[in-house]
């Protein structure tokens, strides 16, 4: 090459970089620094970053300006471009490192919380506990008073049952205690009115019953033997049963606790066909129900 | 004078190159190098973001040599730089993924201890 060609060569090179198209490395970087900066999050959690990336920006523009598209322009502008991603990387990073600092203490408020239901709920616990406790001391009580009264009672009925055995003959069914009078001790034959050799008995068995459970009901019925009219030998039991029943409340028994029944012939306890069976059944018996 | 004229030239050809009057860039290089390390040492190959910027890294530090075995000084080191700033890169997209990481786990323990709250 001559000498001249040399320099038309020198001069050429030296237009041609004022004069190329903008590089692609260039505008990358551009659009990279607008991407970062138009984050709000960039500018807020990573100043210095984004400024530095500005500043590598503005040193590739310079490269471009003052020389043109040359190596040293591209290398710049990729620098330029790489800063800004990380600037935006940086501020987003910074974001999670908040958002684990905010989850990490609501794990706190909430695990405190849980520990202070926890709390509250042992004391509640403990608190039912101490009034069940308590509960079960009276109920212990209760039970003791409970068994003293049946205890009570049971004594009761065994007086009751004794002193009447005195005075008459006493037995246990399916109804009760079952107390027998003698038709014979209590009535003149046919009639229904008591004899006054009947009463000091009956007064007896007043001060039985009343001795007896508190809570007893009574029934009071008559019998006859099977001889004469059914209807009469009925009429005759239930005047007699009535007549007992009144003695007794004159004596002190609650008229709420005592009936009288008639039954006529028809609940024999022995053989209608003897004098001895006839005898027996004709009879006046005293019931007594324990209570239900 | 003609000689002086061919030096002048010679000097407004090479001048722009610029290659003979920069010194080699041996600190920059040895500053991407360090970077180039940590990013390695962080686990940058594991994450794929940032495996594709220490890979840009390494390419350059090797471009890096090449550049300054051929006395391209200048070029070399802003290569160097190019370097540095891909391996400031991949650091940051390791750091972000494990902060991401640490994220989701921190709110899903949160939302769970939450729901237990409200639901005992």
């Amino acid at each position: 090459m001559s000498f001249r060609s040399l320099l038309f060569f020198s001069a050429s090179l030296v237009l041609a970089g004022c004069a190329t198209s903008i590089p692609r490395e260039l505008q990358e970087a551009r659009a990279a620094y607008h991407r970062a900066a138009e984050e709000p999050a960039t500018l807020q959690k990573a100043p210095a970053r984004l400024y530095e990336a500005r500043e590598a920006l503005v040193a590739a523009e310079r490269s471009f300006n003052d020389d043109g598209d040359t190596v040293e322009t591209r290398d710049r502008a990729y620098i330029a471009m790489r800063k800004a991603e990380l600037a935006k990387v940086l501020a987003r990073t910074e974001v999670m490192l908040e958002r684990t600092a905010q989850a990490r203490s609501a794990l706190r408020e909430a695990k405190e919380e849980k520990a202070a239901q926890t709390r509250e709920e042992l004391a509640r616990t403990r608190a039912a506990l101490v009034e069940e406790q308590a509960e079960s001391a009276l109920t212990q009580e209760q039970l003791e008073a409970e068994r003293a009264r049946r205890a009570e009672a049971e004594r009761r009925a065994a007086q009751a049952t004794a002193a009447l055995e005195r005075v008459a003959s006493v037995k246990q069914d399916t109804r009760g205690t079952v107390v027998t009078l003698s038709g014979s001790v209590l009535f003149a034959s046919g009639k229904s009115k008591l004899l006054p050799a009947a009463a000091s008995r009956l007064r007896q068995v007043a001060d039985a019953l009343l001795a007896g459970d508190p809570n007893a009901t009574f029934v009071v019925e008559g019998h006859t033997d099977s001889t004469g009219d059914p209807a009469l030998n009925q009429r005759l039991s239930e005047e007699r049963a009535n007549a007992v029943r009144d003695f007794l409340i004159d004596k002190g028994v609650p008229a709420g606790r005592i009936e009288a029944r008639g039954q006529g012939s028809t609940q024999p306890v022995a053989d209608n066909s003897t004098a001895e069976g006839r005898a027996n059944n004709r009879r006046v018996e005293l019931i007594i129900r324990p209570p239900a | 004078m003609r000689t002086q004229f061919i030096g002048l030239t010679l000097l407004f050809l090479l001048a722009p190159a610029g290659c003979a009057t920069f010194p080699p860039p041996t600190d920059s290089l040895a500053a991407s190098m360090a970077s180039v390390q940590t990013a390695e040492r962080l686990g940058a190959e594991q994450v794929p973001q940032a495996a594709l910027s220490l890979r840009l890294a390494q390419d350059e530090v090797e471009r890096t040599r090449a550049l300054m075995a051929d006395e391209k000084n200048r070029r070399a080191h802003l290569m160097a730089l190019r370097a540095a700033s891909d391996a400031e890169l991949a650091i940051a997209l390791v750091r972000e993924h494990h902060a991401q990481m640490e994220a989701q786990r921190a709110e899903a323990s949160a939302a769970a201890a939450d729901a237990a709250r409200t639901n005992p």
